[in-house]
C-alpha cells in the first residue's frame, strides 16, 4: 500500500461505521471496504483541503451518508434514534464489562485444560459476572449497540483495527479473510475435542461443562449474531474462550513427545509409562548384578522422572524420583512396606574384543 | 419533478446498465452514471445499491490491487445480473412508452 489514509477520512468512515453498527459484522466490513475506497477517491480530489468539514460539504454528514446507504441497500432502518435510557456512562460500563468478561473468558480457556489444574468451573465465576452485567445492560435496552459503538474508545478501537488491517499486505489480509469459514469449523473441533478429553475414562467431566456451553453458544447464537448485533456480545467471549482453549490444547500437545505416535493421547498422563503400560516401580542393578539401593532418576532436561509411590498410610504421598519405591505387601498381620528387591538378575557380560 | 425522486426506482437498472460492458469499482460506477447525465445520483445511494445487487446475487465482486493506492473492489454482472438487466430494461421501456403516450395524449 503506497498511500496512507487521511485522519479525516478515518474519522468520517468511523462515524459511518458507528451509524451502521447494528448491521451484521461481515456486511459492515464489506461496506467499510467500499466506502473507504470511495472516501479515499474523494479525499484525493479534494487534495490538501481534506477535512471532515470538506467531506461533509461534499457528501453530507457521515450519519446522512449512512442513512442514504441504508435506504439504497435495503437494510432495515436504524435503531430508534431515541437515546438509550442509560446514556453514555451506562454504555461505557457495558463496553468495559464486555471487554473484561472477554479477556477473562480467554484466560479461562487458556487455563481450562485438566493438566493446568484448578477448579473446572472456577472460570465461570470469574468471567460470568462482568459478562452478565454487559448482557443485561444491552438486552434490557439500558444501552444499545449503537451507543456503545459511538463511545470515543470504541471508535478508537475500530479505527486502530482498521489501520492494522490496512497495514497488512493485501495478500495476507485476503488469506486471513479466506480462513474465516475454516475458523468456524476449527472452533467447533476445538470445543468438541476438549469435551471428549473431559469425558474420556478417568477424565474430569467437570472440564467438559464450559466447552459444551461454548459449543451451544456458538452453534445456537452464531447465526443470530448475523441478524442482531447484540448476540455478538455473547459470541465474542465464547470465541475468546475457544482461542484460549486452542492455545492451551496446542501447547499441551506440543509438550507431549508422544504426539505423532498416539492418536488420541493429547494430554500427557502423570506417572511413568513404557509403551503405554504403567510402570509401578524401577529396580536398578550394577554391572555385577547387585541391586542399587537408592537412585534418583532425571530425564534429558534435568527434570525428575517421578512415579507415585504406594504406601500403607492413608492418602497419597507426593510423586518421587527416588527408586526403587517400597513395595506394598498385605498379609495376615496387615500392610508392610517392603524395600527389598523381589528378584535377582544375571547381567550378561558384553563380549570382549 | 425532482429527478432524485425518479432515480430511486431505477437506480438498480442504471447501475446494472453501466456495468453491462465493463466491470467497475464503486467510484467508477459513480463516475459513469454522472458522465451519462445522472448528475443528481447520491454517492451513498450508489454504494448502497451495489451492496444490495451484490447481496441479491446479481453481481460478482473481486479485488484488484492498485499501484497508486489501496486495492479496489470491482463489481461485475453475472448471469443472473444480465437477466435482471434484460427484464428490468423491458419493464422500463414499456413503462416509458406508456408514459410517453400518456404525455403525448395530454400535450
Amino acid at each position: 500500500m503506497t498511500t496512507t489514509t487521511h485522519p479525516a477520512v478515518d474519522e468520517y468512515v468511523g462515524r459511518i461505521q458507528a451509524a451502521l453498527a447494528d448491521l451484521p459484522e461481515s456486511e459492515v466490513e464489506e461496506i467499510v471496504e467500499d466506502i473507504g475506497q470511495h472516501l479515499g477517491e474523494v479525499a484525493g480530489e479534494l487534495g490538501d483541503e481534506v477535512s471532515v468539514e470538506a467531506l461533509t460539504d461534499r457528501l453530507g454528514t457521515p450519519e446522512q451518508y449512512a442513512s442514504e446507504l441504508r435506504a439504497a441497500a435495503g437494510y432495515p432502518p436504524a435503531e430508534p434514534v431515541e437515546p438509550p435510557r442509560g446514556g453514555r456512562l451506562v454504555a461505557r460500563i457495558a463496553l468495559w464489562a464486555l471487554i473484561l468478561g472477554t479477556a477473562l473468558a480467554f484466560l479461562t480457556g487458556l487455563a481450562g485444560t485438566p493438566r493446568r489444574g484448578g477448579e473446572p468451573l472456577g472460570g465461570l465465576l470469574l468471567f460470568g459476572p462482568p459478562l452478565l452485567l454487559a448482557l443485561i445492560l444491552i438486552f434490557t435496552g439500558r444501552t444499545t449497540v449503537t451507543a456503545v459503538a459511538d463511545l470515543p474508545e470504541s471508535r478508537a478501537f475500530t479505527a486502530a483495527g482498521r489501520r492494522m488491517v490496512a497495514a497488512l499486505p493485501d495478500t495476507v489480509a485476503g488469506y486471513l479473510r479466506s480462513l474465516r469459514p475454516a475458523w468456524w469449523l476449527l472452533r467447533v473441533v476445538l470445543l468438541l475435542g476438549a469435551l471428549l478429553l473431559a469425558v474420556r475414562p478417568y477424565g474430569d467431566g467437570g472440564y467438559g461443562v464450559l466447552p459444551a456451553l461454548m459449543l451451544v453458544v456458538l452453534l445456537w447464537f452464531g447465526s443470530r449474531a448475523r441478524g442482531d448485533a447484540r448476540w455478538r456480545w455473547v459470541v465474542t467471549p465464547a470465541n475468546a474462550f475457544t482461542i484460549g482453549l486452542g492455545i492451551a490444547l496446542l501447547s499441551t500437545a506440543w509438550s507431549f513427545e508422544g504426539l505423532g505416535h498416539g492418536t488420541a493421547n493429547y494430554l500427557p498422563q502423570s506417572g511413568l509409562y513404557d509403551d503405554g503400560r504403567i510402570i509401578d516401580n524401577l529396580y536398578l542393578f550394577g554391572p555385577d548384578g547387585t541391586p542399587l539401593p537408592e537412585v534418583y532418576l532425571y530425564d534429558q532436561n534435568g527434570q525428575p522422572i517421578a512415579a507415585w509411590p504406594r504406601t500403607c498410610a492413608f492418602g497419597y504421598p507426593p510423586r518421587t524420583n527416588k527408586f526403587p519405591l517400597p513395595r506394598i505387601q498385605h498379609d495376615s498381620t496387615g500392610c508392610h512396606e517392603d524395600t527389598g528387591v523381589p528378584f535377582t538378575v544375571a547381567i550378561p557380560t558384553p563380549p570382549t574384543k | 419533478m425532482e429527478i432524485s425522486q425518479l432515480l430511486k426506482g431505477v437506480l438498480d437498472l442504471a447501475v446494472l446498465a453501466v456495468l453491462r460492458d465493463e466491470d467497475g469499482y464503486g467510484y467508477d460506477v459513480l463516475r459513469r452514471l454522472r458522465q451519462a447525465g445522472l448528475e443528481e445520483v447520491g454517492d451513498a445511494s450508489v454504494y448502497g445499491t451495489l451492496r444490495r445487487l451484490y447481496n441479491a446475487g446479481t453481481l460478482t465482486s473481486y479485488v484488484v490491487p492498485s499501484e497508486e493506492g489501496p486495492h479496489r473492489k470491482y463489481y461485475g454482472l453475472n448471469d443472473s445480473g444480465r437477466r435482471l438487466l434484460e427484464d428490468s430494461g423491458k419493464t422500463w421501456r414499456a413503462f416509458a412508452d406508456t408514459m410517453d403516450s400518456l404525455l403525448g395524449a395530454a400535450a
